[in-house]
């Protein structure tokens, strides 16, 4: 036999490495298994859908529902807004020509009156600032040296004390002025629109002295020398404004979504209260004068109606209290005696729409220029409903819109079946529960649809038994597929009452659900 | 192609226990009184009680694994899945020429040996969880069990030095050991509950994973040790054979500061997303049941035994040209059974061996084997041997096995093999 060389030993051995690392993956590794798993697992109450915030017990023992909103909030901050604004002047000596030395120490301009700010229309005597900043710029186009006095006594600093601006020139010329800048931070400043006589509005007093500086000699001053000075109001936030806002009519159309879990259906409510208060918190008079109130609900829209509609109702200012505001509320009780207002809740509104007008000051000036307002405390009209849940209910749907995350944890491909099994302790047949996905970039699909799913069943002790349904879905691998990417669920109930019959809710009312996902999964692995 | 490729490595990989067969019951004193031998062996294989060679294709090449397939290994494996698989390259080395303090019977040997060993033990219901889910009626309403679930991996490389008496090939050798990588992960007790409706699963373990801070391959260094492997051959009377005792990888390595201890202790259930919950909160996911897992992890450094095992073996004439051997293994590890071979052997010439080997026990069952030993020219020794014929031949077989062994012979000028 011949002998294995040592070159043959090496060649045998790179022939092996060169096989085995031919051994390449066949792409992944799989298998089929049949699995079984919880998928959703709990009850869901009244409070799920209704705000805890919103149940409470009435002295029946029957739940109620409380619900507040905000039909209006109407706010006349921009009544005593100041705007951006920049004040220029211009001063000159009282003379032409020139030059003419003045002696060093000689006063050249003496002033003092007031500079108009702009407001919306309100006559304002007083105004304290929230933020915001004035800027003053000095340009100086005298040959000469100077000493400027400038005063702004209407403005109070934080401190008490007001903005000291006095400053002292160097030489300038027309080409090129001597110029001073500096920011005054408005922030919790007081200022005082009743200008150098105290008696008017919207005015800032000011005073202006010029004179030569008294440590040179004699300033060669001309008649068309002068001095500029520029007040730049920026990003003025007025937080209390005092003065005459002026008396005018406005008509406000406003309409607000309900957060509402109740979509669809019918309620025949038995009792029902609702409250309406419009609360000025303006130290000026207010006359209201609703034309409407409609509740918006899926199929239709059902005006309320009560005697308040059409009538002036006036409510009368606010107290300043100093540093804040007491305001006057006038309430309007609506109840199912004085309006139609079963009708109006019974179609379930998930919108509201208020139509009112709001005159300001309707008598004049009755206050001698001394409305006020906090601009942080407006009018507003609020809404409180009070809704024993005693009904009976055809269609009523309790529905809302969930995210599902991280499916991606489960499997890429599999075919299974989640069964459902749903319990029912209302005391109202679930005429329909379906729980409806809208996979990411993909058409919805029903996960579980139940019909007739019977009331519980009243015990003479102790909460309903709860009747129980059963429901098998199969999901294909592409729906299994389309789920892992993320997904919203609808969670849709639609309730009714046996018969028409009215059934009180005691808060003991639930629905469960459980859902198991079994089935055949592709594991892989690469 | 892949099934090749695998055969040839593992033709190319090893040699196991059938060693010295030859070159004792021969007894040719050609070996000893040359100058020197160099000898490369290896040993590659895997087994187990149920796991079929078709299994393991998919495993490691990728495919579909057929669920018939899966359910004929889970059949067979009846309480435990038992598996094994070892890698063992050594270049050996004798110095025949020499002697030892003056002793002539005695000369040195010395080993650079490369090993790996994976070993792995679980309930069936783990097989059974893994490969065909929690859906089964063994498992609703009821436990999957985890306990006493280990796997077992180490690899490392010997550097040893000892003696070899010449007359009878008796032998030890001392070794530095390089630590390359290992990972046990012993699960103690655990299980999965799945109720009977599917609306609850219940998952607990509690156990410990040891690893090693490995990156690299071999010849990386993540711990040192040491290690005795020794064999021991009494001559029968009349020199109808030997009986050898023999122990390999008696030894430890202690791992670096790096070394890694996760205890693990957890309870976890999970009843589905939580219905009122995701109602409140508008978002549910499903829980990553994993973050809990782990606790506890800790590293620093650790001593851990090799994988060694004690062997012994009666080989016996029959007649001039034929001989049997029966052999028992033992490896402290409660994945493997003690192995119990018996081997027949005929001598076609006094260069050349052929053997047919029946093995029971170790991580798998029953297994045929076949070798050949033989001299080419006067320098040249091969042998072939594989303990799993029929895991060569074929994707049912529950494990492959191969080895080879190629020795070059440096003779003293003046003699020649027989």
């Amino acid at each position: 036999m011949r002998m294995l060389s040592h070159q043959n030993l090496i060649v045998a051995l790179a022939i092996g490495v060169g096989l085995f690392s031919a051994c390449r993956r066949d792409g992944a590794t799989r298998w089929d298994v049949n699995a079984k798993a919880p998928l959703l697992k709990g009850t869901l109450t009244w409070s799920h859908f209704i705000e805890d915030s919103l149940l409470e017990y009435g002295s029946d023992g029957v739940l109620n529902v409380r619900y507040s909103a905000s039909l209006l909030n109407f706010n006349l901050d921009t009544m005593v807004a100041i705007p951006d604004t920049v004040i220029f002047d211009r001063f000159e000596p009282p003379f032409s020509g020139g030059p003419i030395n003045i002696p060093a120490g000689t006063s050249i301009i003496n002033r003092n009156d007031n500079i108009l700010l702009k407001t919306d229309g309100a006559q304002i005597r007083l105004a304290r600032i929230e933020s915001g900043t004035l800027t003053y710029r000095f340009n100086s186009y005298v040959n000469g040296a100077l000493d400027v006095q400038y005063r702004l006594p209407g403005i109070t600093l934080p401190n008490g004390s007001a903005p000291n601006l006095d400053i002292s020139t160097e030489p300038g010329s027309p080409s090129q002025p001597w110029t001073y800048t500096n920011t005054i931070d408005l922030s919790n400043v007081e200022i005082d629109l009743s200008g150098v006589s105290g008696f008017t509005y919207n005015r800032l007093a000011n005073e202006l002295n010029i004179r030569t500086s008294p440590s040179g000699g004699a300033l060669p001053l001309m008649g068309d020398d002068s001095v500029t000075i520029a007040l730049i109001f920026n990003d003025v936030r007025v937080g209390y404004g005092k003065g005459y806002f002026g008396s005018f009519n406005r008509t406000v159309v406003e309409a607000n979504e309900l957060q509402n879990a109740l979509t669809g259906g019918v309620l025949n409510l038995e009792a029902v209260s609702l409250e309406l208060a419009f609360t000025n918190r303006v130290g000026a008079d207010l006359r209201i004068e609703p034309h409407s109130l409609i509740a918006h609900g899926q199929a239709q829209s059902v005006p309320l109606t009560h005697a308040l509609f059409n009538q002036p109702l006036n409510v009368t200012r606010a107290t300043d209290l100093g540093s804040s505001v007491s305001g006057e509320t006038y309430t309007v009780s609506v109840t199912n005696e004085n309006s139609n207002i079963v009708d109006f809740l019974s179609v379930v509104p998930n919108t509201l729409s208020f139509d009112t007008d709001i005159t300001l000051n309707p008598l004049g000036n009755v206050s001698g220029s001394n409305d006020f307002i906090y601009t942080d405390a407006p009018f507003d009209a609020a809404l409180t409903i009070e809704l024993p849940l005693a009904f009976s209910a055809a269609g009523l749907v309790l529905r809302d819109t969930l995210d599902v995350e991280r499916l991606s944890e489960f499997p890429e491909d599999a075919s299974v079946v989640v069964k459902v099994k749903v319990g029912n302790a209302y005391p109202l047949k679930i005429s329909n529960l379906r729980i409806t996905l809208l996979p990411v970039d993909a058409d919805q699909f029903v996960l579980a649809d139940f019909t007739e799913i019977a009331p519980g069943v009243p015990q003479p002790m102790g909460p309903l038994l709860v009747a129980e349904t059963m429901n098998e879905v199969t999901l294909t691998s592409d729906q299994f597929r389309l789920l892992r990417e993320g997904a919203q669920a609808i969670i849709a109930l639609s309730l009714e009452t046996i018969n028409g019959s009215t059934v009180a809710m005691t808060g003991e009312e639930f629905v469960s659900v459980e859902a198991v996902i079994e089935g055949v999964i592709e594991v892989s692995y690469q | 192609m892949k099934h090749w490729g695998v055969f040839v490595m593992l033709i190319l990989a090893g040699a196991h226990l059938s060693a010295q067969r030859l070159w004792l019951m021969e007894g040719d004193t050609t070996l000893v009184t040359s100058k020197s031998m160099i000898e490369f062996s290896a040993h590659a294989g895997w087994e187990s009680n149920a796991l079929e060679r078709e299994m393991l294709d998919r495993m490691l090449f990728g495919g579909f694994i057929e669920s018939d397939l899966i359910e004929r290994q889970a059949e067979r494996m009846g309480a435990r899945l038992r598996a094994g698989a070892g890698y063992n390259g050594a270049l050996r080395f004798w110095f025949f020429r020499d002697s030892v303090l003056h002793d002539t019977p005695w000369a040195w040997q010395g080993q650079v040996q490369s090993v790996s060993q994976l070993a792995m033990s679980a309930p069936g219901d783990v097989y059974r969880l893994i490969f065909q889910g929690n859906n089964q009626p063994e498992f609703t309403g009821n436990t999957a069990h985890f306990d006493e679930t280990w796997v077992d991996y180490m690899a490392y490389q010997k550097f040893g030095f000892g003696m070899v008496h010449k007359p009878t090939l008796s032998g030890f050798t001392i070794s530095a050991v390089n630590g390359q990588s290992f990972e046990r992960l012993y699960l103690t007790s655990g299980g999965l509950f799945t109720s009977a409706d599917g609306d609850s699963l219940a998952l607990s373990a509690t156990g410990n994973r040891y690893r090693s801070e490995t990156q690299g391959g071999i010849g990386t260094g993540y711990g040192v040790g040491a290690a005795l492997d020794a064999t021991f051959n009494l001559p029968l009377k009349d020199n109808q054979g030997f009986v050898t005792l023999g122990v390999r990888d008696i030894g430890f390595v202690t791992w670096n500061e790096g070394s890694m201890h996760s205890q693990i202790d957890t309870t976890v259930s999970f009843t589905g997303i939580d219905i009122g919950e995701w109602f409140t909160t508008g978002s549910a996911s499903v829980p990553d049941l994993s973050d809990s897992a782990l606790t506890q992890t800790t590293a620093g450094p650790q001593s851990r035994w090799l994988p060694g095992f004690v062997f012994t073996r009666l080989m016996h004439r029959i007649n001039e040209r034929d001989f049997f051997d029966i052999t028992m293994v033992f490896r402290p590890v409660n994945a493997y059974l003690p192995l119990f071979s018996a081997g027949y052997h005929h001598q076609v010439s006094h260069r050349t061996l052929l053997g047919a080997t029946a093995q029971y026990g170790g991580y798998g069952g029953m297994r045929f084997g076949v070798s050949a030993e033989k001299w080419f020219g006067d320098h040249w020794f091969a042998e072939v041997s594989t303990d799993d014929l029929f895991g060569l031949v074929s994707n049912r077989g529950r494990g492959m096995a191969a080895g080879v062994r190629v020795a070059y012979l440096i003779q003293r000028n003046d003699r020649k093999p027989q």
